[in-house]
């Protein structure tokens, strides 16, 4: 057993803090178990190149390619996320879980802020085990014997619904649509807490329903996970690293500061086929 | 008797048949009743006949439903006045199944067209048993068994907000409290399944966060009124409506608000919806 991490809870429903710790110098494994408990975890003054986060990421897991984005020439597992002083748009400006369309979505996600806009800029995450659980037993029981269909199209296709989401300044690179089908509740591997896998960019229609009648249902989900109660809102300084659970947190990146420039860098983990709990159709 | 279908889903025009003589057949009634619990809503032109020769048609669909809100023609109580003006127009705007507010709702509808407007109050109908059969499965699963609260507060919310409308309503809130009924309802006798829920009395389903039951209410809201389920009737003087409330909703289409449409109507008693 390691030493205890001192980690301080967040305002909010989850996530922890660590300040002035060395992210490198903690125990990889008691880590990714803290990502999993605490479903959000924020470890300020970090210094950071995509060398060094690269590397610092492998030791969490097996890092992952993101298919829509240009990462680095040297390191392709980084992608820079880059909101330039003339763009409006921002990269994944909507309440989503990160690349809920493939067929095993990443479980981890690292994001490094390197420039951060005056004020403004801040990143909402929201409990979506929290949200299963408010759930009535009656809608939970018929939740759990439902799939979702993911797309990317409807945000990484500049027909979509929802393609603004996809941001300008980061560089975009053309790749095939991807979907995927995932239970709309979904149980953690390490904690076994079911939480909501459902987004509105995400989530085009539950299996074996039309999308005229899932709708409703997704739009209520959406709004219900994200009410303010189940958020916690990460202000970011250069320097602040923060690694969330996509399993069981979904995020928000506020674009509210037109005319600045924000760089974040980003790596993704490989996770796992996202299990239900009980078969769906 | 003719019988020509207004549309895919639901509704007929009946031609070559007097309803002031089928209140006084046995043979020309069974027709007309065959016919409506096919169709679910029937249509019938230049229909003249004296509000007692109405009523005598009316009855035989069976025991007379008043109505806590409306008035009634004087030498017909069982015909009650429906009336729009400029100065006190309709304030009817959503889908609805009529008077789902009680234990036992309306079974059946009748609208004879006394005045009505060069253009314009159209109403549309829309079938709540094809909606049913073509819900998705997961759907179907989710709402059979369900229970709905259904409210005479909730449908006539506008009419109490307006001054002494509370007044005026009280009595017929304190003898209408809310009821719950099934989601799904199943015809008394034709044994289809409907969706029973309507935007205009219906405030929530039992046993759901309130959230979650307006997030399900909507989605059958909107799947029941898609165009395909619907029909749309055109108003003439003396045009006769008879629908089914055990299998349909209506809405009014007040495009005509600022003239005057006089209709006399009857609804029938139902059973308690199963």
């Amino acid at each position: 057993m390691g030493v205890t991490i001192p980690w301080q809870p967040m305002p909010g429903p989850f996530g922890a803090e660590l300040a002035g710790v060395d992210a490198r110098a903690l125990d990889p494994a008691a880590l990714v178990q803290a990502s999993a408990e605490r479903q959000l975890l924020v470890m300020r003054g970090q210094r950071f190149t995509p060398g060094t986060l690269q590397d610092f990421a492998a030791t969490l897991g097996t890092l992952d390619v993101y298919p829509y984005a240009e990462p680095f020439p040297d390191y392709p597992h980084v992608v820079p996320v880059i909101k330039n002083p003339e763009d409006k748009a921002n990269f994944g400006g909507a309440w989503h879980s990160d690349t809920a369309y493939l067929e095993r979505p990443p479980g981890l996600t690292l994001l490094y802020a390197v420039e951060i806009p005056e004020a403004g800029g801040d990143t909402l995450f929201a409990d979506m085990c929290g949200a299963y659980e408010a759930l009535s037993p009656l809608l939970r029981a018929w939740l759990d014997t439902l799939s979702g269909h993911n797309v990317s199209g409807m945000v990484h296709d500049t027909s979509g619904a929802h393609a603004s989401v996809v941001g300008e300044g980061t560089r975009l690179r053309v790749a095939a649509a991807s979907a995927a089908d995932h239970p709309i509740v979904r149980v953690h591997p390490v904690t076994g807490r079911p939480a909501l896998y459902v987004s509105r960019i995400h989530t085009e229609h539950f299996n074996g329903m039309t999308r005229e009648e899932s709708l409703p249902m997704i739009a209520f989900l959406q709004d219900f996970s994200v009410r303010p109660e189940r958020c916690v809102r990460l202000s970011w300084q250069p320097g602040t690293l923060a690694i969330w659970d996509n399993r069981s947190v979904q995020h928000n990146p506020m674009n509210d500061y037109h005319g600045e420039r924000r760089e974040m860098h980003r790596v993704i983990l490989q996770g796992e086929r996202p299990v239900g709990r009980q078969r769906q159709p | 008797m003719q019988v020509r279908k207004a549309a895919g889903s639901l509704g007929a025009f009946v031609e070559g048949v007097s309803l002031e003589a089928a209140g006084r057949s046995d043979a020309l009634f069974a027709e007309v009743k065959a016919a409506l619990l096919e169709h679910q809503v029937l249509f019938f032109r230049d229909q003249k006949m004296s509000p007692a020769d109405y009523q005598r048609f009316a009855r035989r669909f069976g025991p007379i439903e008043g109505h806590p809100a409306y008035n009634v023609v004087p030498d017909a109580p069982d015909v009650q006045i429906l009336e729009s003006t400029p100065e006190h127009p309709s304030k009817i705007e959503l889908w609805h199944t009529d008077m789902t507010f009680r234990p036992h709702p309306a079974a059946i509808t009748l609208l004879h067209g006394q005045v009505i407007p060069p253009f314009g109050g159209d109403t549309l109908w829309a079938s709540a048993s094809a909606a049913y059969e073509a819900l998705s499965e997961p759907v179907r699963k989710l709402v059979d068994g369900l229970y709905a609260v259904h409210d005479f507060r909730h449908g006539f919310r506008e009419s109490l907000a307006e001054p002494g409308g509370a007044e005026r309503l009280a009595p017929a809130i304190a003898a209408n409290p809310p009821v719950r009924h099934p989601v799904v309802r199943t015809h008394p006798e034709t044994g289809k399944r409907a969706i029973y829920v309507n935007r205009l009395f219906t405030t929530h389903i039992e046993g759901l966060g309130r959230a979650e039951s307006e997030a399900i209410l909507e989605m059958l809201y909107r799947h029941v009124v898609q165009d395909e389920f619907t029909v749309r009737l055109s108003w003439q003087p003396l045009t006769v409506a008879i629908w089914d409330n055990c299998c349909t909703q209506h809405k009014p289409v007040n495009d005509y608000l600022s003239m005057h449409r006089k209709m006399h109507r009857v609804t029938i008693a139902g059973e308690r919806p199963v």
